[in-house]
């Protein structure tokens, strides 16, 4: 882990001429990189900082190393792992959102108000009452 | 798994054998399902020359009329790309809380919203071409193609497995090169492709039959042309040919009625709202979408399907974007990805 003298740490700035602002993977580097903001290294379960300079200084990578802030280091860490989670979830969130996100016809309304109803089920509505 | 790429870029100028043109700051690895470069070598054949010899003679090599046609899922990314290609840059206007989209949703800042307007461009002569460099890295083998305009884009939405993207068109200059040691770098398989699900025909001919599918073609015909402004056997320009970019598709409907076979036969004329609102969000709630707004759309033709011993009869009907008023603007296209620009 980064030491906490306020020095900023380094992260991986994704280069690719026009990419979009969302995550992004490069074949035969581990993690996600955005175009908008690095991705921290030297830290437990990151690259090291003597991969990521490899990586720096390699012309076929769209990867920079950057300076991130001190002060933003945990957030920079916080989006990794959203990210992470999101692909992990991504399949299912994305059903959620896309139940959410356009016009529903009566049968997609139908299957929102089961789920709404289902998970509000789960919920105990008084100690006790919870099925075994 | 298999090793391969493609990496597509814009060019500045049509490419050919001997320039080199800037390529855009927007660079591709679609996550393709099927590219091919095509070389579409003509030699010549000498068989019709009376040498008293009954047999066909050595060809020679002279000229090459290279093609490329590309098939994948239609990412929100790529989709731009490729309106590119075919309708030239759109206007990028990033959104920040008070632009709205063609369905007047305010567009959010992190979004940014990409219109294509008719009668599209570039200007001039030429049509926007690509360089399409296609690895083949498991045979060693890579290829680069030059001066790739975009001739037709289809896009289909079955039932599963996402809406295609189809897209062909004619090339100038293609090359067997040394291996470019590029590195793919795909977007992150959260954003998903739009899906036959995120399809609405939001607007339509008033009272229509209940749909059963729905397509959309956009056409830029162009052809290769060899100006012997060098010498090469491959073309050394890209021209538009004389008609217009011309949007169209298909409608097949699960039932006849008598609003569609009227205004077919009639040409009746009809606003029209086709969108795809994917499930992926960009931002602030947002997701992804594509809409294509017609100012008046027209059946050329169709027909109901024939008469069965079947409970249900459908039909279908092929339509057109027409312009009805001789005021510019009659197709509006408008996508709304994560994209800053695709100059």
């Amino acid at each position: 882990m980064a030491a906490k003298t306020g020095a900023p740490s380094k992260g991986l700035r994704l280069t690719l001429g026009g990419a979009p602002a969302t995550p992004h993977f490069i074949d035969g580097v581990p993690g996600l990189y955005c175009p908008h903001r690095a991705t921290p290294v030297g830290g437990d379960g990151e690259l090291t900082l003597q991969e990521a300079e490899c990586l720096h200084g390699d012309p076929t990578i769209p990867l920079e190393l950057i300076d991130i802030p001190a002060g933003e280091l945990d957030a920079a860490r916080e989006a990794v792992a959203d990210a992470l989670r999101e692909a992990q979830t991504g399949v299912a969130q994305a059903r959620r959102d896309g139940v959410d996100s356009h016009e529903l016809t009566v049968a997609e309304k139908q299957i929102k108000n089961i789920h709404a109803a289902q998970a509000a089920s789960d919920q105990p509505a008084v100690a006790g009452d919870k099925e075994d | 798994m298999a090793a391969g790429y493609a990496q597509v870029a814009f060019e500045s100028i049509v490419g050919n054998e001997t320039n080199s043109p800037t390529l855009s700051t927007k660079l591709l690895y679609p996550p393709l399902v099927q590219c091919t470069l095509n070389l579409n070598a003509k030699p010549m054949m000498r068989d019709d020359e009376l040498r008293n010899v009954d047999e066909p003679f050595a060809v020679l090599p002279e000229i090459y009329d290279p093609s490329w046609s590309y098939q994948s899922r239609a990412y929100p990314d790529l989709t731009g790309m490729f309106l590119k290609s075919i309708l030239g840059a759109p206007v990028s206007t990033a959104g920040d809380g008070i632009i709205t989209d063609l369905d007047a949703v305010v567009v959010p800042t992190g979004v940014t919203r990409h219109t294509w307007t008719s009668p599209y461009g570039p200007a001039g002569i030429n049509p926007q071409t690509m360089q399409i460099q296609a690895a083949y890295k498991d045979e060693t083998v890579f290829y680069k193609l030059k001066g790739a305009a975009c001739a037709q884009l289809d896009l289909t939405s079955p039932v599963s497995g996402g809406v295609q993207l189809k897209a062909s068109g004619l090339g100038t200059f293609m090359q067997r090169v040394s291996d470019p040691a590029l590195t793919p770098t795909y977007e992150a398989l959260t954003v998903r492709p739009f899906t036959r699900n995120n399809l609405a025909i939001a607007t339509w001919l008033a009272s229509t039959a209940v749909h059963e599918d729905f397509t959309v073609s956009i056409a830029n015909p162009h052809e290769a042309v060899r100006t012997l402004g060098i010498s090469s056997r491959f073309p050394d320009d890209i021209e538009k040919l004389d008609p217009p970019i011309i949007v169209t598709g298909t409608l097949p409907q699960r039932v006849i009625n008598t609003q569609d076979w009227d205004a077919l036969l009639n040409g009746t004329g009809f606003a029209a709202e086709i969108r795809w609102t994917s499930d992926s969000i960009i931002a602030s709630g947002y997701p992804y979408k594509l809409i294509f707004k017609l100012a008046n759309a027209q059946y050329v033709a169709g027909d109901a399907n024939p008469l069965e011993n079947k409970r249900r009869i459908g039909s279908s009907f092929n339509w057109k974007a027409t312009n009805a008023t001789g005021s510019a603007g009659s197709v509006q296209i408008q996508l709304m990805n994560a994209t800053a620009s695709y100059a």
